[in-house]
């Protein structure tokens, strides 16, 4: 009896078996989409990256230091940037001295223009003369030229 | 008793004599109904050699203010091997759809798949390819015009399948793009009725 019941598992298993290899009338496969996270960051220049700024010298005596001419505007960020809307919604850029001081009663002022609009995504907002930058709330590719500023600070003269 | 045993001798013999001659009389051909069907085939199924996944990554740039790399997105491993026969009244030929069941394209994004022409390898009326499907959750005929055929089983039989994920020609694409959208996106083959 037993081996009557062992035999007739073994042929309902092998049915079950050839029942699920049956091809049918359609078919699935899976496809995986991986977007990667981008953050990208580098400052261009046609030549050398730094700058040099001083105030000229007055030539007549009773003259003050000549600050009008210093500013240059060489330097251009280069950013490539793929965010998450869930995990980051949106990245800023950020700048600050590392090193180095500035002389008392001196102010250096950056400004970051416009995107050159030489991208895909080219909605930057800036935050005017200020220190940073806000970056787009979706993933792009830009160029911004940066225009630093250096000036006498009045307030502390 | 003499007598009745003459009289059934003479029956006997009257019926041997009669069944002689109804079996002379009888036809020598026989009618055997034999039934062919042919039975209704829709198979389908879809072939690769190491499993039907197929990984799509975008490649990120190594240069900032450079953009991610989609163009060698590509796959053709997988191959569309099907058996048909249809019936000419009811059913003269089968279209082979594509849709996405499950998953989702991601924005800024668009997946095509183009099959191949019938790679020779069984025969009958094969399908014809449609051209280049850009896929999404409706089920748009990839091939049609498949009648009784067979195409063989195994990859480099039937029709092949190229895969291109690609950004798309839409303004503002690049900027939909949303790592967070990475996905996995079920692909459904179907033989189907006209």
């Amino acid at each position: 009896m037993r081996r009557t019941i062992t035999v007739l598992s073994g042929l309902l298993l092998a049915g079950t078996t050839m029942l699920t290899a049956q091809d049918d009338h359609d078919d699935v496969h899976n496809l995986i989409i991986k977007i990667p996270e981008v953050a990208l960051l580098d400052l261009e220049s046609t030549g050398d990256k730094t700058i040099n700024l001083g105030p000229e010298g007055p030539k007549e005596a009773g003259e003050a230091l000549d600050f009008s001419n210093q500013t240059n505007s060489e330097l251009w960020i280069n950013y490539s940037s793929v965010i998450g809307s869930k995990s980051e919604p949106a990245r800023d850029i950020t700048v600050q001295i590392t090193s180095g001081k500035l002389p008392t009663g001196i102010l250096l002022r950056v400004k970051s223009a416009k995107d050159a609009g030489r991208v895909m995504a080219p909605w930057v907002h800036q935050t005017g003369r200020s220190n940073w930058m806000r970056q787009p709330s979706r993933s792009s590719v830009v160029s911004a030229p940066l225009t630093p500023v250096m000036e006498w600070r009045k307030d502390i003269n | 008793m003499k007598n009745i045993n003459l009289n059934q001798i003479i029956q006997i013999a009257l019926i041997s004599v009669m069944s002689m001659m109804s079996l002379m009389g009888q036809d020598n051909t026989v009618i055997q109904n034999v039934v062919v069907r042919i039975p209704e085939v829709a198979l389908l199924d879809l072939e690769g050699r190491s499993g039907t996944d197929i990984r799509f990554t975008g490649e990120g740039p190594r240069e900032a203010g450079m953009a991610v790399d989609f163009s060698n997105q590509t796959n053709a491993d997988l191959w569309i091997n099907y058996s048909s026969i249809t019936n000419k009244k009811t059913e003269p030929s089968r279209d082979i759809t594509v849709q996405i069941t499950s998953g989702k394209v991601p924005a800024g994004m668009v997946l095509e798949v183009t099959a191949g022409k019938d790679a020779g390898r069984g025969e009958g009326q094969v399908g014809v390819p449609t051209g280049t499907i850009s896929l999404n959750q409706t089920a748009q005929s990839i091939i049609s015009g498949v009648g009784s055929a067979y195409t063989g089983h195994g990859t480099t039989k039937g029709h092949q399948l190229s895969y291109r994920l690609a950004l798309s020609n839409d303004k503002g694409s690049y900027g939909q793009l949303d790592l967070d959208q990475s996905n996995t996106v079920a692909i459904m083959y179907t033989l189907t009725d006209q």
